[in-house]
């Protein structure tokens, strides 16, 4: 068999059910953004770019892309940065480590959508466990309308951290778990002190995992939706909305096919623009690592 | 080795053939037909009486149901995304109501004017008017209705010397006088956003009457008409005399409910599904709570009533479509509705259903006025009544109004911008 088809065929499959399920939907996508498509009964009429057109002008995809953006920088620099302090805690060896890391590992077993159902207990008014903490310990003052106007978009991003911190922590645990003793050992030998080791060796060496780790945050940032739907449903009047409801809204609610394909285009260009340079350069810089 | 090979092959043969003319001996007496079923039951007290209407529908034209439910918040997630594929379900929950003619974009909601002219003489005339959609088609077999009413707490009333108000001046009164005993007047919530349309409905309704109302709901009146003006500026003056319970945005109907219970509040606007929250915290009903009708605004206006008739739309695609037509045709009848009023304990939309199915029998009395209510303009509540994409406006902006009133003319010009975007400009 030729050798330069030998790896094609080989490849066949995969690029077959990327193809199918990956590409030809994105294209398919991107197909009735230009349209007015109205349901799934009949395709609509080709308007050009008029949809992408529209939402530069409507002001509540603007506010949902504002606080996606929020999403982002949130999900980015919390998760992350908690999941690693909770990762290099729980890799010591003590007494009760085995319960914390199940502790901090559960809401692994939780879509989002029931993170977000348990979070809007937890919220509650009044009778809400936050609510009846702060109470108990005296700090009444400190309650706010946690689903409020204000507060919405930051309470339900805390949820969904609840979630990603767990995941990123399991990520990290594994990263640490492979970073070879002997160099920890060796630089400790040779005076490094623990924050030395920990930001020029530990952290380093930690570059696959957070490739994984906030490649997720963004991912799950971008497309944040069945949480936002279960604990506000984008409201109050519409202060927690973000891409994904908008697009889900316009889509399956008012029936705007083509106006909500439009939004997916933007939010596919977004998770590429954002997710893709930065797994480049992150495989790069391992490249440059190992050889 | 010939014969080895030659058992082998018989049995690999032999044996599925065996096994399948088994199976058919064994199968049990299959179903004339299947119909896959779609509803909303948040939980067993509503999932078992549902299905025990359809399953007396299915054992009397012997097809087979093949169900699936979500809980309400999620069903509305998942049936657009259902009816939106290419196997939908057969047969699904749905509301009558300007609404479900603008379902019909998904192309998956079968009109039923073949069948409608067969049962339409089980419902009494309110809901037959109701199910019959601006299109001039029917979608939605109704099987409960709702309306949305004032209940109030009957002792807090006693306690200040105050009876139900029958005009508007009594109702500011009213009002008035339980705001200054620190008394909440009217509890709102508007967490899940449809909470206060039915406030806006009624203002709507008794500032300008059903002919104006049915207009807006079916976008060829304006939102910014100067008797919608007029009553964003009434239901303002409430808001602002602070009449109304605060954090109404991260507050639901259903903490409402606790507050009329505790008698922190007098009044609520709902539904007559919290009628149960009030009957489980020990209220006797015509004893502690009762209802009244929102009370007239502009003279000569009909008192039309607002609220909502539920019902099952046919998604008309698949080959079950015959059977599901045949199954919305029986549930239009008096025992299989019965079954599920029974049970359910909520209102038969079928007339013939008798009143004392309901519990407990002190509130029949009051059932019995809800069915006569269906003698005046019945109105389905503007979230089922209109194009949704006018209703997300209305679930977004009036919760806003409730928090920030001054902002009314905004919140009005919104609505009139989604009027036109989906409705067009007139």
């Amino acid at each position: 068999m030729n050798a330069r088809l030998t790896p094609w065929l080989f490849l066949m499959p995969a690029i077959l059910i990327y193809g199918i399920f990956g590409a030809y939907p994105i294209f398919q996508t991107f197909a009735i953004s230009l349209t007015n498509q109205v349901g799934v009964a009949e395709p609509g009429t080709f308007i050009g770019l008029q949809n992408y057109v529209t939402l530069i002008e409507d002001e509540y995809f603007l506010n949902s892309l504002k606080n996606t953006g929020i999403w982002v920088i949130a999900f980015l620099i919390v998760p992350n940065s908690l999941a690693i302090t909770i990762a290099l805690l729980v890799k010591q060896t003590f007494w009760g480590a085995g319960l914390i890391k199940t502790v901090f590992f559960l809401p692994l077993a939780l879509s989002f959508a029931i993170v977000g159902v348990v979070w809007g207990w937890i919220y509650e008014p009044d009778v809400g466990l936050l609510d009846q903490l702060l109470i108990g310990l005296g700090l009444d003052g400190l309650i706010v309308e946690w689903l409020g106007p204000e507060a919405a978009t930051y309470s339900v991003i805390a949820a969904a951290a609840w979630r990603q911190t767990a995941f990123a922590t399991v990520v990290f645990l594994a990263g640490l778990s492979a970073i070879p003793q002997e160099l920890i050992e060796a630089a400790k030998v040779d005076g490094g002190t623990r924050r030395q080791i920990f930001f020029r060796i530990t952290l380093p060496l930690l570059k696959p995992a957070s490739t994984i780790a906030v490649s997720s945050a963004l991912i799950h940032a971008l497309l944040a939706t069945e949480i936002v739907l279960t604990m506000t449903e984008g409201g109050p009047f519409g202060t927690s909305e973000v891409v994904g409801y908008r697009m889900y809204m316009e889509t399956f609610w008012n029936y705007k096919f083509g106006y909500g394909a439009a939004i997916g285009v933007i939010v596919t260009l977004m998770t590429a623009t954002m997710v893709v340079p930065y797994v480049r350069r992150m495989a790069k810089a391992q490249e440059r690592d190992w050889s | 080795m010939t014969n080895l090979k030659q058992s082998v092959a018989a049995a690999c043969l032999g044996l599925p053939v065996a096994l399948g003319a088994l199976t058919l001996t064994a199968a049990p007496a299959s179903a004339a037909g299947v119909v896959h079923l779609f509803h909303r039951s948040a939980a067993e007290p509503m999932r078992v009486p549902r299905m025990a209407m359809w399953n007396h529908c299915a054992e009397t034209l012997d097809i087979e149901i093949i169900e699936n439910f979500s809980p309400p918040k999620q069903y509305e997630v998942q049936l657009p995304v259902q009816l939106s594929s290419s196997t939908p379900p057969d047969i699904y929950a749905y509301w009558a109501g300007g609404r479900s003619q603008f379902q019909a974009a998904t192309g998956k909601i079968r009109a039923m004017n073949d069948i409608w002219a067969e049962i339409k003489d089980n419902y009494p005339a309110g809901v037959q008017a109701t199910s019959t959609e601006p299109d001039g088609n029917v979608y939605t077999i109704p099987t409960t209705f709702q309306p949305n009413v004032f209940w109030y707490n009957k002792r807090v009333f006693a306690e200040h010397g105050l009876t139900p108000p029958t005009t508007w001046e009594d109702f500011l009164d009213v009002a008035a006088k339980l705001k200054e005993a620190g008394v909440t007047p009217f509890l709102l919530g508007s967490k899940s956003g449809w909470e206060p349309l039915l406030w806006f409905d009624y203002f709507v309704l008794r500032v300008a009457g059903s002919d104006f109302r049915n207009g807006l709901m079916a976008g060829t009146e304006s939102y910014l008409d100067p008797r919608v003006v007029e009553a964003m500026e009434l239901w303002k003056g409430l808001l602002e005399a602070g009449y109304f319970n605060d954090r109404t945005s991260s507050l639901g109907w259903q903490e409402m409910a606790t507050k009329f219970v505790t008698g922190e509040g007098a009044m609520e606007l709902m539904g007559t599904w919290t009628v149960g929250n009030f009957i489980q915290a020990g209220l006797e009903p015509g004893t502690d709570f009762d209802v009244f009708d929102f009370p007239p605004i502009t003279e000569g206006i009909e008192l039309a009533v607002e609220g909502a008739v539920e019902g099952w739309a046919a998604s008309g695609a698949g080959e079950n479509t015959d059977n599901a037509i045949a199954m919305l045709k029986c549930v239009s009848e008096r025992e299989p509705q019965e079954l599920f009023a029974r049970q359910a304990q909520r209102m038969a939309a079928n007339k013939d259903v008798p009143v004392d199915i309901y519990e407990p029998a002190a509130f029949q009395a009051t059932i019995e006025r809800f069915q006569d209510m269906l003698d005046a303009p019945f109105h389905q509540n503007l979230e089922l009544a209109t194009h949704p994409g006018v209703t997300e406006v209305a679930k977004r902006e009036l919760p806003r109004f409730l928090a920030y009133p001054d902002q009314y003319m905004k919140v009005l010009e919104l609505l009139e911008d989604r009027r036109n975007d989906v409705f067009g400009e007139s």
